[in-house]
């Protein structure tokens, strides 16, 4: 039997042999403690959440301490920590079902503020972490009437695209469902990642217009015209990203990207110097180390290649390399939403 | 001078220069280029021992080459074991894995050595080379994150092997990469430049109720009854087409196997059978003779009465 299957049906045995009410209840008590200030609780909390959908309705938010908006807002923005909390903990699925409790009621709070824009960002950086295109997409569609010029949505609808075009997200199915993918259907799936990355260039042309997200819409054009094999125009987008951005995280997957179209190109002597300059982004990088590694080791310079895997493979505090993260889009910008949110909770 | 004194006269050559260079260098000591060859034969899935050099035939980019043969039971190894330990790989799984671990630096005696490397989207040497028959501590190893195979198996390869010593890669896996940025046709690159094998223990979901379907016997042979078996059947690479780029990319080019096995199984066995297939393989070393120089040489080899036996052998070397 599938894994996934074994682990759902695992799930419904446990919902089913334990009733809610003889589940440990500490939703409303972390509620409480979060809404009077203890904010860095739930990251570390264990939250029910069947619990907590089915035990804290509306009735036990309307009668939180404080001012009502200060409650529906303190009430939205835990919610939102405990789903990133259970995506932390690899349950997309709890992650899920608070995050969509929470966002119907973000949403139907009209008119919206700021607070509820800065929720709908954050939010982004857990549901692109999904991994998962559809829920972002309809995620980003619930959200998009409300702040049709918001760069972050526009990225994050952007990135729902390209994570269907991805073959590496076939990888969250199980084994059968991942074979049938890759082979028996072939030909669909090829002309579904076409369609996919089609889209994808479409909407990151839209996000490059605005400040915020232009590098990364550039980057991102970038890796998907690597994956089509149109390497000068990898290289064209490449070549705008650090005109726009210095952020660490983009600046060295720039570098990355443009070294592994040189290779591509055969200009190996430029492929080495972009994963050497990768690398004074981010030293030790694991991606930038090994396509450094593995190019020089082809270019018969294996005392060098040999020296950075045997440096790689002892280090035991590794620096956290971005592309383990491109695929889930904002993810990273997690910490510094909260925070933004947080600060319009009072 | 007749043409069988010649012959004998330069494979007397042949041996002196041989002896002369390093044994286990792949290319130039004090000059003189030297290919070694690991090969391995079987018969119906089991080792076949005793073949002397008469017994092979190797060509060089089809030039046939006069070759010397050693018997890996006679040298030391390094056993590289490269092990998923990705999200997919907790629980019960891991217990088995680590097991296995225990069981093959049992199985190497105090000559040999041994080291582990963890695959997440992070890969770690969590056990340093230490010499065979110990314990090695498996504390670090856990089941989180994504998998970058084919960097780590890149990075198992790119070191350059002790004189003397053989170097054998034992790899588990589900066959799924998800997150490496070295790409299988550059981890071909590298194993063509490298003089490592590479065994593969690859874990399938629901293989036993695969076989109990397929009519068609596995390629090589079933090697240990019904859960560990030695090749794949075709069945299997129709349904688990993601073990192929693996197998065509490190396994088959360095002359190595691949072990499948049900992934709700024990491995225990697995492990330790991927090593026993390499230390009773050959080693055949031989000057090339008459070939051109620089680029890919493609090599074949081939034992007398080739219908009984199978070989696995390097496929060729870059120079």
């Amino acid at each position: 039997m599938p894994r996934l299957l074994v682990l759902i049906v695992a799930l419904v045995c446990a919902v089913v042999a334990t009733p809610a009410a003889q589940r440990k209840d500490n939703s409303g008590q972390l509620l409480l403690r979060y809404v009077s200030g203890e904010r860095d609780l739930v990251v570390s909390a264990s939250l029910d959440y069947k619990t907590f959908l089915e035990s804290v309705g509306d009735q036990v938010v309307a009668g939180l301490p404080g001012p009502p908006e200060r409650a529906r807002r303190a009430t939205a923005a835990f919610v939102l920590e405990a789903a990133s909390a259970r995506l932390g903990a690899g349950d997309v699925i709890g992650s899920r079902a608070l995050i969509e409790w929470a966002c119907t009621r973000v949403r139907g709070h009209l008119p919206a503020d700021d607070f509820d824009q800065a929720w709908h960002v954050a939010a982004l950086s857990v549901v692109d972490g999904f991994l998962d295109p559809v829920a972002l997409e309809t995620h980003v569609q619930h959200t998009r009437a409300h702040w049709p010029n918001s760069a972050a949505l526009a990225l994050s609808w952007a990135l729902a695209a390209e994570q269907r075009s991805s073959p590496l997200l076939a990888n969250r199915v199980p084994n059968d469902l991942r074979s049938m993918l890759l082979e028996q259907n072939q030909a669909r799936i090829d002309a579904a990642t076409s369609r996919a990355m089609d889209d994808a260039h479409q909407r990151f042309e839209a996000a490059e217009v605005a400040a915020d997200t232009s590098a990364e819409a550039h980057l991102r054009r970038a890796h998907l015209y690597l994956q089509q094999h149109d390497l000068p125009k990898a290289i064209e987008q490449l070549s705008l990203v650090e005109g726009h951005s210095r952020e660490g995280w983009t600046v060295y997957l720039g570098r990355l990207f443009r070294g592994q179209a040189q290779e591509q190109l055969g200009r190996h002597d430029e492929a080495l110097a972009s994963y050497r300059h990768a690398l004074t982004i981010g030293p030790g990088g694991q991606t930038a180390t090994m396509s450094l590694a593995s190019l020089l080791y082809r270019n018969h310079h294996s005392d060098e290649a040999e020296t950075l895997v045997r440096t790689l493979l002892a280090e035991t505090d590794p620096i956290s390399d971005p592309w383990w993260t491109y695929w889930a889009g904002s993810a990273r910008l997690w910490t510094s939403r909260l925070n933004a949110m947080r600060g319009l909770i009072e | 001078m007749t043409p069988r004194l010649a012959r004998v006269l330069a494979k007397a050559a042949v041996v002196l220069l041989l002896v002369t260079a390093s044994l286990s260098a792949q290319r130039f000591t004090s000059g003189v280029e030297v290919v070694s060859v690991p090969a391995s034969v079987t018969e119906k899935g089991k080792a076949v021992t005793g073949l002397v050099a008469a017994d092979f035939v190797l060509t060089d980019n089809g030039v046939p080459q006069i070759v010397e043969v050693a018997a890996l039971e006679e040298m030391p190894i390094d056993v590289s074991l490269v092990i998923d330990a990705s999200q997919s790989v907790q629980g019960a799984l891991l217990t088995r894995l680590k097991k296995a671990v225990a069981e093959t630096a049992a199985l190497l005696t105090h000559n040999d050595r041994i080291r582990v490397i963890a695959v997440q989207h992070v890969i770690r040497e969590i056990v340093r080379w230490q010499p065979g028959g110990g314990t090695p501590s498996l504390d670090a190893l856990t089941g989180s994150g994504s998998t970058s195979i084919y960097d780590a198996l890149a990075a198992a390869l790119m070191r350059s092997s002790p004189d003397g010593r053989r170097h054998l890669v034992v790899v588990f896996t589900d066959g799924f990469d998800t997150s490496s940025v070295v790409a299988p046709d550059a981890l071909t690159s590298i194993a063509a430049l490298s003089d490592t094998v590479v065994n593969a223990v690859i874990a399938i979901e629901d293989l036993k109720e695969r076989r109990s379907t397929q009519s068609v016997a596995p390629s090589a042979g079933n090697a240990r009854g019904g859960s560990l078996t030695m090749g794949l059947t075709p069945a299997d690479e129709q349904q688990l087409p993601s073990v192929r780029p693996l197998r065509d990319a490190v396994v088959l080019p360095t002359g190595g196997q691949v072990f499948a096995v049900d992934m709700q199984e024990p491995l225990s066995g697995t492990f330790s059978a991927a090593v026993r297939a390499f230390r009773t393989s050959y080693v055949l070393r031989y000057i090339p003779m008459n070939v051109a120089t620089p680029g890919w040489h493609s090599i074949a080899v081939t034992v007398h009465r080739p219908n009984r036996y199978e070989i696995r052998a390097r496929k060729g070397y870059s120079r």
